[in-house]
């Protein structure tokens, strides 16, 4: 009887094979800007602005069209070289980067990381900074489980970005190496611990936290974010959606 | 014994031993055969029955027509169920690295298995398990976790081409795993077993076995499991990449086998399987890979008469890759996406035919093979390959045997074929045996190899080359062994010339990109020798000294992006196995392998060939393994095993270092219940 099921299934699999049903596809991409900001990070040498106060006025003055302009993120290349007055801390460090041990190999200045005149937060792949603003790691893992107010989470350590010569991995060419070209910058290291990837034993080892993040702006007002995907729908890793409260009161 | 005359009859004239061994098959599970000793891989002949030494194997492999291992006119390496008992290992991997001197398993990046059998890679060595291919990376090293042993009856390898008979990727030999032949069980049978080891290693199974009539079946499943660890390397490596955690895995095999003698002549095969592991590198990875099986299979057996034989069978067998979300995003949590999958359906036909003097063999195979790979510059191929063989296995005189065999091949993509021949030629005078042969062997480029573009890391991409040609070679082997008493001596000497080898090639860099290709290398030559003592004496005790040199010469040294073969390597085994009383055995078991050191070149840099090349040595290595295995009755068995015995740690894990951190232990028990 079981080689007769077996045979049977046999005779009507396709030649492709069969127990499609069983697996899972990756979510499709949505078009759906509703409080969610779809980031193309998949590339090492460029950063991604992104303001959150642009797309809450075009949010709130209705039009489709400043709604889909606030989502056009502006794109920066990263800096390799000085061509200009060193500002005294951005540059171009070649780190050797194996499991557990950094060794600084060399560093070179390099112009400041230019940025467009207003942003709040910046995306390299999975690294992400702020607008001198700061960050907070909840333990939520959802925006839905978050209190109605920010005052009812109590007292919140809010992180400043700090600065890192090892993180923002620019030119990974020689990562077989484990020779990685970084970009020494300011990152935040909560919001930058969403999602993270690790060369050193190859191939890529990714870790994603699956918290809500929280987002303290210059000007004091917060947003509450959270990595829902880094992957599209083909399978391709650096596709960000994430979704957030903004404001966040 | 309860014989029929007629039958019986055919043993003793011995005119073929292809008529006897099919005959006896067809008869199995005759109400009136009592002795249940008809299968191929039983022992009908005694002449050396008093040296302990399994020369009366019946095997397969090296013509696809049942011989005598001592009577095989091609030189055919066995491994029986008792040495895989007396080795007392959880996986095919294991065995065949304790036993085949030459063969080593190395590791990729992503912690895939490598083999290297004397100088081939697993692409070009065919793994089979009963005849059938198993599905995988197509025509390259197959999973071999797969590979359970508890259901194996033996293992017969026969070096060496042999795609005359079993077409692309055999050009470096087949590697044919025998399982346990349902027709021989008892009324019924249950079997269960557990070992627990080192590294978190368990391994539980259950077999069922039941035989009514005509009708037999076992069911067997195996779980196992092993924590990933870490490994730590000095800081002394001439290359960079090491290996720092050994993964965990978890697998589950289910296997289903049954037998219908649906007539004295006509026997049916069906066979469905199941299989499932889970490889995790790091406990808190985002992302675990995991490896699904679906196989099945039909076969028939038919004895036309008792001179015609007739096989045809098909198979279905389905291997998928995915990727599971463990701990993710909302989006992605609990997500098991298949990135790969490779499904093969294929037909055989296979008619023998003995004439006076010798067997006549045609065959012929239809293969439709699907290849579904998101690293695949198209994400799907389909590929249909067909063949048809002829061989004649003649009996010149009653020690001289002649085997030739032609046969084409059809590949519909890039419409690639291929004509091989093979002769070979045996020689028998009492227990000494001389064979030796010529065969040519060919591999079809895989579809990974004409179509892949997968960026491994960033600024390092392998690309297809969809130009490439069929690799062939030409192979030539010399062999002679000798039994006296309890002794038995062997050597095998072989040369390979090898043209348009598929290998990866210089990497070209474009824009700080470096682009791996696969290309076809001119000229290539692989040879070298084993040779291999073994006693067994009448006291229990049993001895086994095996010694492999394999040389490999490419003209223009090219840097070799793959791990080479070691040059020499040993393997022993001593042994004690005494049935003390009705009751009571014991086995004492000592093995082990000497790998010698070798020198390869690589690219200092593999994404900037530009930065030069180094000569890179990897230091030799020793292990050895001692196991005592105790029986009570055929109900339990209890084994004791110390594997790595000198503690052995190496300074670094290179991709072909052995993954053990030092002595480790194990422990399983097996009870055994049946009804005769």
């Amino acid at each position: 009887m079981i080689y007769m099921l077996g045979m049977s299934l046999m005779a009507f699999s396709a030649c492709s094979g069969m127990f499609e049903n069983l697996y899972d596809q990756y979510p499709a991409q949505t078009d759906d800007l509703n409080a969610r900001l779809l980031v193309d990070a998949t590339t090492y040498d460029t950063w991604t602005y992104i303001d959150l106060h642009a797309i809450a006025d075009a949010i709130v003055s209705g039009s489709n069209e400043s709604i889909a302009e606030a989502h056009n993120f502006c794109v920066m290349q990263i800096p390799q070289t000085l061509t200009g007055e060193w500002d005294g801390v951005t540059a171009y460090t070649r780190q050797e980067i194996k499991l557990g041990t950094t060794t600084e190999l060399s560093s070179t200045p390099t112009d400041t990381q230019p940025e467009p005149a207003s942003w709040d937060i910046a995306i390299h792949h999975f690294d992400i900074r702020t607008n001198r603003g700061s960050a907070f790691e909840t333990q939520f893992s959802s925006l839905s489980q978050l209190p109605g107010s920010l005052s009812e989470l109590g007292p919140i350590d809010w992180q400043p970005d700090v600065l890192t010569t090892d993180r923002v991995w620019v030119d990974l060419s020689r990562s077989l190496s484990f020779d990685i070209g970084c970009q020494t910058i300011a990152i935040s290291l909560p919001l930058s611990s969403m999602a993270s990837m690790d060369v050193s034993n190859p191939p890529p080892i990714y870790q994603v936290s699956g918290k809500v993040c929280l987002l303290r702006m210059s000007d004091g007002t917060v947003a509450a974010l959270f990595l829902d995907n880094y992957i599209n729908d083909k399978g391709f890793k650096g596709h960000l959606t994430i979704s957030y409260i903004y404001p966040y009161q | 014994m309860n014989l029929r005359a007629r039958k019986y009859k055919i043993c003793v004239a011995v005119a073929t031993f292809v008529a006897m061994a099919g005959s006896l098959c067809a008869n199995t599970l005759d109400e009136t055969t009592e002795a249940s000793f008809a299968s191929p891989s039983d022992t009908l002949y005694s002449d050396w029955e008093n040296t302990g030494i399994d020369l009366d194997q019946v095997v397969v492999t090296a013509t696809r027509t049942p011989k005598l291992l001592s009577e095989a006119p091609i030189q055919t390496m066995l491994i029986t169920g008792k040495d895989i008992q007396r080795l007392d290992v959880a996986n095919v991997e294991d065995v065949l690295k304790q036993e085949l001197p030459g063969v080593e398993f190395s590791y990729s990046m992503n912690m895939q298995v490598n083999m290297n059998m004397a100088g081939f890679a697993g692409q070009s060595v065919l793994f089979l398990v009963d005849g059938e291919r198993l599905a995988g990376e197509t025509n390259d090293n197959v999973d071999f976790e797969r590979l359970v042993t508890s259901d194996i009856d033996h293992i017969e390898i026969v070096k060496g081409a042999v795609s005359v008979l079993y077409g692309s990727s055999a050009n470096g030999g087949v590697i044919n795993i025998i399982t346990k032949d349902v027709s021989r069980l008892p009324s019924w049978r249950l079997n269960a077993y557990g070992r627990v080891g080192s590294h978190g290693e368990q391994r539980y199974g259950l077999d069922l076995g039941v035989r009514k009539r005509r009708f037999a079946n076992t069911l067997s499943l195996v779980h196992n499991s092993t924590d990933c660890f870490r490994v730590y390397n000095k800081d002394n490596s001439p290359v960079p990449l090491l290996i720092d955690f050994v993964p965990g895995q978890s697998s589950l095999n289910v296997k289903d086998k049954a037998i219908l003698h649906a007539s004295d002549r006509l026997r049916l095969t069906g066979r469905l399987g199941y299989y499932s592991r889970e490889m995790v590198r790091f406990a808190h990875e985002a992302e675990h890979s995991r490896y699904y099986d679906y196989s099945a299979g039909v076969k028939a057996d038919y004895e036309a008469s008792v001179t015609d034989h007739l096989e045809l069978s098909y198979s279905f067998d389905q291997y998928d890759k995915t990727r599971y979300y463990a701990q993710s995003s909302m989006l992605l949590s609990g997500l098991n996406v298949r990135e790969y999958s490779n499904v093969q359906n294929s037909l055989r036909a296979l008619w023998n035919h003995t004439l006076p003097c010798g067997i006549l063999t045609f065959g012929a195979d239809y293969m439709h093979d699907y290849l579904a790979n998101t690293k695949l510059a198209d994400a799907d191929y389909i590929q249909s390959s067909a063949d048809a063989f002829a061989q004649f296995d003649w009996n010149l005189t009653s020690h001289f045997e002649l085997v030739g065999a032609l046969r084409y091949d059809y590949f519909q993509i890039g419409h690639n074929s291929q004509v091989t021949p093979k002769i070979s030629a045996a020689w028998h005078k009492g227990r000494f045996n001389l064979r030796g042969g010529y065969g040519m062997g060919f591999r079809a480029p895989t579809l990974k190899e004409l179509y892949y573009d997968f960026e491994a890391m960033s600024g390092w991409i392998i690309t297809g080359n969809s130009d490439l040609k069929p690799e062939q070679s030409h192979n030539f082997n010399l062999s002679a062994d000798y039994t006296h008493s309890c002794y038995n001596y062997t050597v095998i000497g072989y040369f390979n010339h090898i043209r348009n080898r598929i290998t990866t090639g210089v990497p070209q860099s474009v824009d700080a990109t470096a682009y791996l290709p696969y290309i076809n290398l001119p000229e290539a030559e692989v040879m070298g020798f084993e040779a291999t003592a073994q006693a067994r004496w009448h006291n229990g005790l049993g001895a086994k000294l095996s010694y492999g040199y394999t040389y490999e010469h490419k003209p223009d040294q090219a840097p070799n992006q793959f791990m080479p073969a070691r040059p020499h390597s040993f393997t022993y085994r001593i042994d004690y196995d005494r049935q003390f009383t009705r009751n009571y055995g014991l086995t004492v078991a000592l093995n082990g392998r000497w790998l010698s050191q070798v020198n390869n070149r690589e690219y200092r840099s593999p994404q900037q060939p530009s930065e030069g090349i180094l000569c890179v040595r990897y230091p030799q290595y020793h292990l050895h393994k001692v196991q005592l295995i105790q029986r009570w009755r055929d109900i339990a068995t209890l084994s004791l095993s110390v594997d790595n015995l000198l503690n052995y740690k190496p300074e670094n894990y290179f991709y072909n270092a052995p993954l053990t951190t030092g002595r480790t232990y194990s422990v399983s028990l097996s009870l055994n219940l049946e009804r005769q």
